[in-house]
């Protein structure tokens, strides 16, 4: 492990997770806000009751429904289409790197060096995943500190842990896809492409198999299935196999990755 | 030892043939010319030899091993692409250090930076506000700066004045009487003609000729320049296999004859010549002749 590649890396894409943890954190305290604002009563009548109740329960995530109050609200910060979004861009834009390298030109600048892509390859995750830690757990345990300031009552500080690991593990595997997509398309609007293309169909996949009994079966094969924070908040039985697919599909698409990388042309 | 061997190499891209069997050998300390026009497979050819590419058959060896495989060997290797792109939010300096950083020293570097006159207060700028001629530059730092064995260019005076292209080939002259192999291709031959002590030129990803440059032109080509005493039919000459031109008043021309030159001399013997001279031939004589003939057997 070079520290120097290392902290050149961090500095490279830190400006990206920077701008991804404002976004997501001023997102997260405006809605926790909302909530304050609003009444932890009528706002739960009004999500968790009435016509749209399916839809927001599908929205939070989670293999059963999810119960009210406000674990349930959190839920669906986490799950917020516009917090995935930019999460879902960061990590997507980080994953694609060796094609955006193509893309830009620089692919000579760097690859002509006396390291292996898979050395590359390897600080290049490096950073990306301690920023991408910093960001999961920074967002989760200030969601605790806003909420506790607004009088509100989390649950403790170990579930927001709980919960950011989960996060972690699920940008982990849009990561490692990303990579993955990477290291097979050609440059780098492609690949950018293919992986807005895929997670909009994924996440789509386990909304509405949340709400639609037909299409329920097949929810096993989005990622999004298991970003499930209720079931982190309340420490749930799925939390372990959560966190066990979705770091799995983090490792198995990272190792494709690098069977791809060693073997195309750049 | 061989700097570059090219076995057989070759890369097809779909059905497009990029590059055909090419045997290449550049022993250590030679300065060698690349020549081809655009798309002729230059790149293609460079990129396989630093293992970016694969080959689809063949084998590329730098210093005699494998650099897809033994990647170390690419630290004895300096390298300046061809469609040179920079990292825009990084400053000079940033590029400098980060990419020496792949090497520990950088002992050519403050030559390199004071050769090319690229200023400390350059270096701190970003490289997305340097001109194309200053990216050139810097390109060329990075590719010297850690003083590597073998030096590939592509296109290495691109971009440059008149001024600095002439810096650069000191700069490129004291790293060779230092050891270094060059590589450098172009299709910009009056650079090669200043440098270059062998030249290889590439058509349509074949090779077509290699060898020596003062070799290709004592061979291949004679250039007769002549004054006749008063004007004449030149048909004779243009019969004899000369090729006549460019004629610069009705009693003076040049004459390149490629081939046999004793039947050319004998029509001039009977011709009222009031002076001759036999000029080498350009080396852009030469490409263009490659160019303008069907494939050659080589050599």
């Amino acid at each position: 492990m070079s520290w120097r590649r290392f902290g050149f890396n961090l500095r490279r894409r830190g400006p990206g997770a920077a701008w991804t943890a404002l976004g997501i954190l001023g997102f997260g305290a405006l809605m926790l806000g909302a909530y304050e604002a609003v009444g932890p009563a009528a706002m739960d009548q009004l999500l968790m009751e009435g016509e749209g109740e399916g839809l927001l329960r599908a929205i939070a995530g989670g293999g059963g429904g999810a119960p009210g109050g406000f674990p349930a609200f959190l839920a669906l910060i986490w799950r917020h289409p516009l917090i995935l979004v930019v999460l879902v861009m960061y990590a997507a834009a980080a994953g694609t790197f060796v094609a955006r390298e193509v893309g830009d030109g620089t692919v000579d600048l760097l690859f002509s060096r006396p390291v292996s892509r898979i050395r590359l390859a390897l600080h290049d995750l490096a950073a990306v995943s301690t920023l991408l830690f910093g960001v999961t757990m920074l967002f989760s345990l200030t969601l605790r500190v806003i909420a506790v300031s607004l009088g509100l009552e989390p649950p403790g500080w170990s579930e927001f842990v709980v919960a950011g690991l989960l996060t972690f593990a699920f940008a982990m595997s849009i990561l490692g896809t990303s990579y993955l997509i990477g290291s097979l398309a050609r440059e780098g609007r492609q690949a950018l492409g293919l992986a807005g293309g895929l997670f909009a169909a994924l996440y789509a996949l386990d909304v509405v198999g949340g709400i639609w009994e037909v299409v329920e079966p097949y929810r096993v094969a989005s990622l999004f299935r298991y970003f499930a924070p209720l079931e982190a908040l309340a420490r749930g039985d799925e939390l372990g196999p959560n966190l066990a697919v979705l770091f799995g599909a983090a490792t198995a698409a990272f190792c494709l990755s690098l069977l791809a990388l060693e073997r195309r042309d750049l | 030892m061989a700097a570059i061997q090219a076995l057989e190499l070759t890369k097809h891209y779909g059905r497009t043939q990029a590059l055909k069997r090419l045997v290449l050998d550049v022993p250590e300390g030679r300065v060698f010319g690349f020549l081809g026009a655009n798309g002729a497979g230059k790149t293609t050819t460079i990129r396989l030899l630093l293992g970016l590419l694969r080959p689809t058959a063949g084998t590329a060896r730098l210093f005699g091993r494998d650099p897809r495989r033994d990647v170390a060997v690419r630290r004895e290797v300096g390298y300046l692409p061809g469609e040179l792109s920079l990292y825009p939010e990084l400053t000079g300096q940033e590029l400098l250090d980060h990419l020496g950083g792949f090497y520990g020293a950088t002992p050519v570097r403050k030559e390199a930076l004071d050769a090319l006159e690229l200023s400390a207060a350059d270096l701190r700028r970003k490289t997305r506000e340097y001109s194309s001629g200053m990216k050139q530059k810097l390109g060329l730092v990075q590719a010297v700066q850690h003083a590597p064995r073998l030096l590939i260019l592509d296109e290495p005076s691109r971009g440059l004045d008149p001024l600095i292209q002439r810096s650069l080939f000191e700069l490129l002259g004291g790293l060779h009487r230092r050891g270094a192999t060059i590589f450098m291709s172009t299709h910009v031959l009056f650079e090669v003609q200043q440098m270059c002590q062998e030249v290889a030129i590439i058509r349509s990803g074949e090779l077509l000729v290699t060898g020596e440059v003062a070799e290709l032109q004592r061979r291949r080509l004679h250039r007769l320049e002549v004054a006749l005493e008063h004007p004449v039919d030149l048909e004779p000459l243009r019969q004899a296999g000369a090729v006549v031109g460019p004629v610069d008043g009705p009693d003076r021309f040049t004459c390149t004859v490629s081939g046999p030159i004793a039947p050319v001399l004998e029509v001039l013997s009977r011709l009222p010549v009031a002076s001759l001279a036999c000029a080498p031939p350009r080396l852009d004589e030469i490409f263009l002749e490659f160019y303008a003939s069907p494939r050659e057997g080589g050599e």
